[in-house]
């Protein structure tokens, strides 16, 4: 039996919770633009979240004078969203919290670092918050959450993984609810990380588009509440199929035939029992990056034969959120199929001269969405594909 | 529900542990004099032998590639191929992670090095075995503190239980760094007596029972537990496994915080404190693991300052993660 989505919670660029996601997503409104909040000296765009931690903290109800990592913040908030949505008590059910992110505390850690280079007085707690599993720790106990927790750390396919294991802890091990998705929030280490990598975009990303020149990073968190019983609410999809394949090409670039996003994509069908002409949609990882966008249309080339499914790249809206990239586009795949709409990318205007492949750009609703694919690739070669049906 | 076995295991550690049998020749006493354990590393040639990707190896990445490679490694020479490889690690490669975080600070954002950005991340030692092995399936990494471990072989038992694949390795690996062992330092933490460690605990987890050392039956992982409950925890885990608390031989602890947990286990179970020969870091029950397969198969038991040969029915391994947040796992001897 399948897990059923019975809530949502989106954190981004765009909006603060699902629904403001939603409609920026509709209106074709970026969240991507000039970093006002951190501070760097790369100037690039990217999906900024403009509140501070300080702020978010109040927004949150917590004690300012405690430490919280800005990815534990970002968690908090889209989990908390999709536990009032979905009803979930921990108080009164057995519940789980799987979370992906790929930097942890990281922004503390900055700032310990920071302060000791300036000669200031470095804060030793900072540096407490540092690991992965330090962020979810936070989150569990802000949401009331004992019964098993645990932190994925596979890059940008992070969020993508986790779901999938929730998925086996609620087929063996008797949970009501468990709460799954990623968090990530921009830091220096990313930013400088990517810029080192030579894969920043100086301007807006373009998907899929012949002059695309590398990613946006962004910052965010998405959760979803998969349940085997949807306890009378209705809920926004199923979760059908998934499959994590590793790449085995090169610890940061994808292999020319996308030999892993084929096996995941391949392999998700299988789990779920169906064929590729069964996929309505396809929500691609799509960064942006030369390596990326060509990888993954062979991949899906190879896999749906010469006429693609409608296609898109959300990341236009986000940028790339790493950790949470799997997480917050399962939500936008959960909204997509209850609202029967495709969202488009945009910025596309030339097809890549190697492969034309063209993804949708317009908003398509009435689009007859039953069962939608969503991918995730990660560094070290961790490839993910979820499918989300009716 | 199927039973899941361990087929075979490789441990660098600070003990002569990496294919070889000098820790279990003579009974190896605690190291003391010092309060960080460094692991022996072993000649990496023997184990990585391209050595252009030996040199742009980091140590954590090369203590995980190498026990994942060696615990492959079947009688001929070459590599079991995985149905799935699920890597665990607390701290990810922090080395390299401090070195570009001093880089981005130290020279205002310029002259990044990637190579150190690229190994920071917690996968990179579970997608290089992947690499090295060109393996395709299931590759997954959990970064979750003291429970990493733990996670990991969870998420392998569920698919090897629920008939998804056969078998599975699962490696966990940690390394000292300056830096946090200062900070930890700073903190007083060492002051009572504890050692920091490192290493890499590999594990060959398989739905076959045939030449196996013995059967991986229970890893449970307990939050915000009621302080003094662990003893009962360990006779509710021997139940729920088919045996008596009788049956359990040896409790192997690795206890953080809390002596009064030692203590309470020791007043019902014989016990033996795993971590005075690897050290406190946050894959470190992987050791508790190998020492405790191990101790099995070979059929010995510390017994004084000894080890000697006896007839074993079960071991568990008790790990601290924080005050009353622990993990219970559990190691059966078939008999039949």
């Amino acid at each position: 039996m399948s897990a059923h989505v019975t809530g949502i919670g989106v954190l981004s660029s765009m909006g603060l919770n699902a629904a403001e996601n939603w409609e920026s997503l509709l209106a074709k409104r970026t969240g991507i633009g000039p970093l006002t909040r951190l501070q760097t000296r790369h100037n690039v765009p990217a999906g900024e979240i403009k509140q501070t931690n300080e702020e978010l903290a109040e927004m949150l109800g917590l004690d300012s004078k405690r430490t919280y990592s800005r990815t534990a913040l970002l968690g908090m908030m889209a989990a908390k969203e999709a536990m009032n949505e979905a009803g979930t008590d921990p108080k009164k059910m057995k519940v789980a919290l799987i979370s992906g992110t790929s930097v942890g505390g990281m922004d503390l850690s900055e700032q310990y670092f920071t302060d000791q280079h300036e000669g200031k007085r470095a804060r030793l707690r900072n540096l407490f918050e540092h690991d992965c599993g330090a962020s979810t720790l936070r989150m569990a106990n802000y949401l009331g959450i004992k019964d098993f927790m645990t932190t994925i750390s596979t890059a940008c396919s992070s969020s993508a993984n986790a779901i999938m294991l929730a998925d086996r802890l609620l087929n063996c091990q008797g949970f009501d609810a468990v709460v799954v998705g990623g968090t990530d929030p921009l830091c220096r280490f990313t930013i400088n990380g990517f810029t080192s990598l030579m894969i920043l975009d100086q301007e807006q990303c373009r998907p899929f588009d012949d002059s695309r020149n590398g990613l946006n990073l962004g910052e965010g968190a998405g959760f979803l509440v998969l349940q085997r019983e949807a306890n009378g609410h209705t809920p926004y999809c199923d979760l059908l199929g998934y499959a994590n394949a590793n790449d085995a090409f090169h610890q940061t670039a994808t292999s020319a035939n996308g030999e892993g996003p084929y096996l995941a994509m391949k392999g998700a069908l299988e789990k779920a029992g169906l064929q590729p002409k069964d996929i309505d949609y396809v929500n691609a990882h799509g960064t942006g990056t030369g390596n990326n966008d060509l990888s993954e249309s062979t991949a899906m080339s190879r896999l749906f034969g010469e006429k693609l499914p409608p296609f898109s790249s959300t990341k236009v809206y986000t940028g790339h959120t790493l950790g949470a990239c799997g997480g917050i586009e399962a939500a936008f795949c959960a909204m997509m199929l209850k609202n029967d709409t495709i969202i488009p990318t945009f910025n596309f205007k030339t097809p890549m001269h190697e492969l034309e492949v063209r993804p949708e750009t317009e908003v398509k609703t009435n689009a007859g969405l039953k069962t939608i694919m969503s991918n995730s690739f990660g560094f070290g070669g961790n490839v993910s594909s979820l499918i989300f049906g009716k | 529900m199927k039973k899941v076995y361990i087929a075979s295991t490789s441990c660098i550690s600070p003990q002569d542990s990496f294919r070889s049998n000098g820790f279990f020749d003579e009974w190896k006493p605690a190291l003391t004099g010092t309060d960080q354990l460094h692991a022996i590393e072993p000649d990496y040639k023997s184990t990585i032998t391209d050595a252009g990707k030996r040199r742009r190896m980091a140590h954590l990445i090369k203590m995980g590639v190498s026990t994942s490679l060696d615990c492959l490694t079947l009688a001929d020479g070459s590599y079991l191929i995985p149905d799935a490889i699920m890597s665990a690690t607390a701290m990810g490669g922090l080395e390299d992670t401090e070195k570009f975080l001093r880089c981005i600070i130290d020279n205002g954002e310029e002259l990044l090095n990637p190579s150190n950005f690229i190994q920071s991340t917690g996968n990179t030692f579970g997608g290089q075995t992947g690499l090295l092995l060109g393996h395709h399936g299931y590759n997954v990494t959990y970064a979750h503190g003291g429970y990493s471990m733990e996670s990991a072989l969870t998420d392998a038992m569920l698919q090897i239980q629920a008939n998804e694949i056969n078998n599975a390795l699962v490696t966990g690996a940690d390394e000292i760094t300056a830096t946090e062992y200062e900070v930890m330092r700073k903190m007083g933490f060492w002051r009572s007596g504890r050692q920091m460690g490192e290493g890499s605990n590999s594990f060959l987890l398989n739905s076959e029972k045939n030449g196996s050392l013995c059967e991986l039956a229970a890893v449970n992982i307990l939050h915000e537990t009621t302080p003094g409950q662990i003893a009962n925890s360990l006779e509710d885990l021997a139940n729920s496994n088919g045996l008596k608390a009788t049956d359990i031989d040896l409790v192997l602890t690795g206890c953080d915080c809390d002596k009064a947990a030692e203590k309470e286990i020791s007043a019902r179970f014989p016990v033996t404190d795993y971590k005075q020969w690897c050290g406190q870091y946050g894959t470190k029950s992987g050791f508790g693991l190998w020492l405790g397969s191990q101790l099995l198969s070979r059929g010995i038991a510390p017994k004084g300052n000894q080890w000697e040969q006896t007839q074993l029915k079960s071991i568990a391994i008790y790990s601290e993660y924080r005050q009353n947040d622990y993990t219970l796992m559990l190691l059966k001897k078939d008999t039949d």
